[in-house]
């Protein structure tokens, strides 16, 4: 913090913000692995003075619209994430934890999780300190209560490989002045988990969110795409079916084929980064409109195959005379009906015309 | 009489989130007073000792999961029967011979952390 002051005089958020905004746009922009850990090497060491000024719990971040902040509901932990994709397809992430003990803590910790996922397994069961992490993109931060200590439940992403992808929940606790990830809260029948890991084929999309009017987390269920697939999770997809994990005497208990209720006017929010490297983002609203139902344009259009020769029989005299006002009625069958009666009728003077059935000349 | 968890924990970590007194850690964490109770700041331990309270103190044990004897309460004013224990699947949370306390001792305990 003292640096900060040194250098940039009085501490401005909007200017520092800009200031990140470029650097972090230029990790976007790099061309290869050396350009990005370049230039994320600077945004890192900028990002790191910005967390630790006492305002930053009420800085917004808003002009860097890649890098991910998230709080807890009591407002006592902020977690600053961002990722970057490197040549091969694979991710590394950066993450870090701010924690103060209450609103009015004028100094709060700043925690670094680095991203060891080299030397760890691909779903670590154990309890990790902070220089120990597996690496993941967190989305949401839900805190549970249990004797006086807050253990903050955190839903995350993980890009994996070219083949899957990973949605995972974990826990972050404090304790003095250290942080943890993993404590066992998660209960699957007899047997409980200090964090968990699901699996995905990368062409699939895994649905995990919190729902806090049910108090549960609910998660799309994975299932092989077919059974010789069992344990190669790049080939798992939802089966349309959901599990929760419901809060239960201060822990996450399973349940699994619970019912998913869509929320009402829920809007879904879709990013995206132009060749510039300028992201915008779109909000449409999450419904799934029916087009063919009533009061839809396109309600009352009965679809006809196009016969090759429609067009004959649109200059034939019949075609001609003015419609009936019932023949507007027709279903789809009868104009089909209709178009082979009218076929019929012309099919004398195709015979006719045809070189096969003419006579030779004599 | 404190609960304690013999060698043949198989560290599932079922146990830790059920203590109400967060008297339980994994093998090789540090404990301390402050850890899931009311405790702040320069406290007076039951044995006279001045301690802080989110002072780290080592752990109890390396391997497998521990429990503090100063923090258990055997769960008396919180429930019917430790519920360590109750969740154990391997039946490894037994008496510890060594702390044997008076049930009023042991609601003097609970009151000292949680105010
Ligand atoms: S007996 Fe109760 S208080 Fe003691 S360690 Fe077990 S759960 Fe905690
Ligand atoms: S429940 Fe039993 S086996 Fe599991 S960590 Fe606790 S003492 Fe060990």
């Amino acid at each position: 913090m003292f640096t900060a002051l040194q250098s940039w005089g009085q501490f401005d958020s909007y200017s520092r913000e800009n200031e990140l905004a470029v650097l972090l746009d230029s990790v976007r922009g790099a061309r290869d692995n050396a350009g990005k850990e370049n230039w994320n090497k600077q945004f890192k060491k900028l990002i790191e003075q910005t967390l630790n000024e006492p305002t930053v719990f009420d800085i917004t971040f808003t002009k860097l619209k890649t890098l991910g902040v998230i709080d807890s509901p009591d407002k006592l932990v902020r977690i600053v994430n961002w990722n970057v994709e490197q040549d091969d397809g694979t991710q590394k992430y950066y993450a870090y934890v701010l924690h103060r003990n209450s609103l009015k803590d004028t100094k709060h910790k700043v925690i670094e999780l680095i991203d060891k996922s080299f030397l760890l397994t691909a779903k670590p069961e154990e309890t990790l300190e902070a220089d120990m992490w597996y690496g993941a993109l967190y989305y949401q931060i839900i805190p549970v209560e249990k004797a006086n200590k807050t253990y903050y439940t955190v839903l995350g992403w993980d890009g994996g490989t070219r083949m899957s992808n990973t949605k995972l929940i974990d826990v972050i606790a404090f304790s003095g002045n250290s942080l943890k990830l993993g404590y066992p809260l998660f209960k699957s029948g007899t047997t409980t988990a200090k964090r968990m890991f699901y699996e995905h084929s990368e062409r699939s999309v895994m649905s995990l969110r919190y729902e806090p009017e049910y108090n549960r987390i609910i998660f799309d269920h994975l299932m092989p795409e077919t059974p010789t697939m069992v344990g190669f999770y790049e080939f798992y997809v939802p089966d349309m079916s959901y599990d929760a994990f419901i809060l239960d005497n201060n822990r996450w208990v399973l349940k699994e084929d619970v019912v998913g209720i869509n929320k009402k006017d829920n809007v879904v929010s879709v990013a995206s980064i132009d060749k510039s490297g300028e992201v915008s983002v779109t909000s449409t609203p999450s419904k799934w409109i029916d087009p063919t139902g009533e009061g839809k344009g396109s309600a009352n259009d009965v679809h006809v195959a196009v016969l090759p020769d429609s067009d004959a029989l649109n200059t034939t005299e019949e075609s001609k005379k003015p419609v009936k006002k019932d023949k507007k009625e027709m279903t789809a069958l009868e104009k089909y009906e209709l178009k082979k009666k009218h076929k019929k009728e012309e099919e004398p003077s195709a015979t006719l015309n045809s070189g096969k059935k003419r006579k030779p000349k004599k | 009489m404190a609960i304690m968890i013999t060698d043949e924990c198989i560290n599932c970590g079922a146990c830790e989130p059920e203590c109400p007194n967060n008297a339980i850690y994994e093998g090789g964490a540090e404990w301390t007073y402050a850890d899931g109770t009311s405790l702040k700041g320069l406290i007076t331990t039951l044995d006279g000792e001045m301690v802080q309270a989110d002072e780290n103190f080592e752990p109890k044990d390396m391997d497998v999961y521990y429990i503090v004897p100063d923090k258990c309460t055997e769960c008396v004013g919180f429930h019917d029967e430790p519920q360590c224990a109750a969740v154990c699947p391997v039946d490894c949370c037994v008496d510890d011979p060594e702390y044997r306390e008076s049930e009023d001792e042991l609601l003097a305990k609970k009151d000292f952390m949680h105010l």
